[in-house]
């Protein structure tokens, strides 16, 4: 059985499809790649908005669009130290 | 082997700081994994481990003290009568152990909410300052807190089967065990070299833990992709 994610690793998941998409993304392609519910999706999405990781914009057609920050370009650098430290002392 | 109380006492001065120093390490690495990722837990858990080692400074302050007042008057240490300087520090360790460890506790529940951690903190200090013997009982809180942390740690190993999970599970596990070795250091003062020996092999693990996991911080996430790709080419 697949070992279940923890809230670091989707977060890096998340960050990752958007990175391979030059930066930019629309929500139904996080939704579609990230395999998460379109409930848990927008959970993730609002608080990595707060935490400053990506920003969302509207396109001129109404539609949102998802860009990552430096700040979350950092959390992919560090991820797998901070994932080690979370995962090791409980803190996931 | 009869132990010189000067050679105990300088032993004290030395262990705390290095308690205090692997506390405040692994502090700082928190707080860093918390300016990086603004994982909440990383914060609580960085500023609990930065109260712990703030107490462990005080403890080597106060065993300073101690010495020099040994020094002068030739004295034995559990003689001296506590002078107005030592009880304000002995205060202000206990009030900054039982803080960090409450935050400890408050991490391990992974509940948000901040009720919870007043009043674990509350009932510590009550408990510790009501009582008639403020030693015995800080020592039996904190070992309380310390079970407490420790089945936490295990469950957590049961979950992920991380080895370093286990190590500082251990880790806790000693700690728990060198706190009641304190306590019952009233009835057998040669407890209370076991029980410093038993925090020292504690910290040591929590050290080796936190180096292996500085280690991993070499490599991003990118450079791990990148081997990954390399390797299913071949």
């Amino acid at each position: 059985m697949a070992k279940r994610r923890n809230k670091i690793e989707i977060m890096k998941d998340i960050l990752i499809v958007i990175k391979d998409k030059n930066g930019k993304i629309k929500p139904t392609h996080i939704l579609y790649k990230s395999n998460l519910s379109h409930q848990m999706m927008e959970l993730y999405l609002n608080e990595m908005k707060s935490k400053r990781f990506i920003r969302e914009e509207p396109l001129s057609d109404g539609k949102r669009t998802f860009f990552i920050t430096d700040r979350g370009i950092m959390f992919l650098d560090q991820y797998r130290s901070i994932n080690s430290f979370m995962e090791s002392f409980g803190l996931d | 082997m009869v132990i010189n109380l000067q050679t105990l006492l300088n032993l004290d001065v030395i262990l705390a700081i290095f308690f205090s120093l692997v506390t405040f390490g692994v502090a700082i690495y928190s707080l860093k994994v918390y300016s990086i990722s603004q994982a909440r837990t990383a914060k609580l858990f960085g500023i609990g481990f930065l109260l712990i080692a703030i107490a462990y400074i005080l403890w080597a302050m106060l065993n300073i003290f101690v010495l020099s007042q040994t020094l002068t008057k030739l004295n034995y240490l559990f003689s001296i009568s506590p002078t107005s300087e030592s009880f304000i520090v002995i205060t202000l360790f206990i009030g900054f152990f039982l803080a960090g460890l409450s935050m400890l506790a408050y991490t391990a529940i992974k509940k948000e909410k901040r009720s919870l951690f007043i009043l674990i903190t509350t009932l510590a200090y009550f408990a510790v300052g009501m009582s008639r013997d403020i030693a015995f009982s800080f020592f039996l809180i904190t070992s309380i807190i310390l079970i407490f942390i420790t089945v936490s740690y295990f469950r957590e190993y049961s979950l992920n089967r991380n080895k370093t999970t286990l190590t500082i599970a251990i880790a806790f596990l000693l700690l728990t065990f060198s706190n009641i070795e304190f306590l019952m250091s009233s009835i057998d003062s040669s407890l209370y070299n076991i029980g410093y020996i038993t925090g020292l092999i504690a910290y040591l693990l929590i050290l080796i833990s936190l180096t292996k996991i500085m280690r991993k911080s070499k490599t991003g996430v990118f450079n791990e992709t990148l081997k990954e790709n390399g390797e299913k080419k071949k």
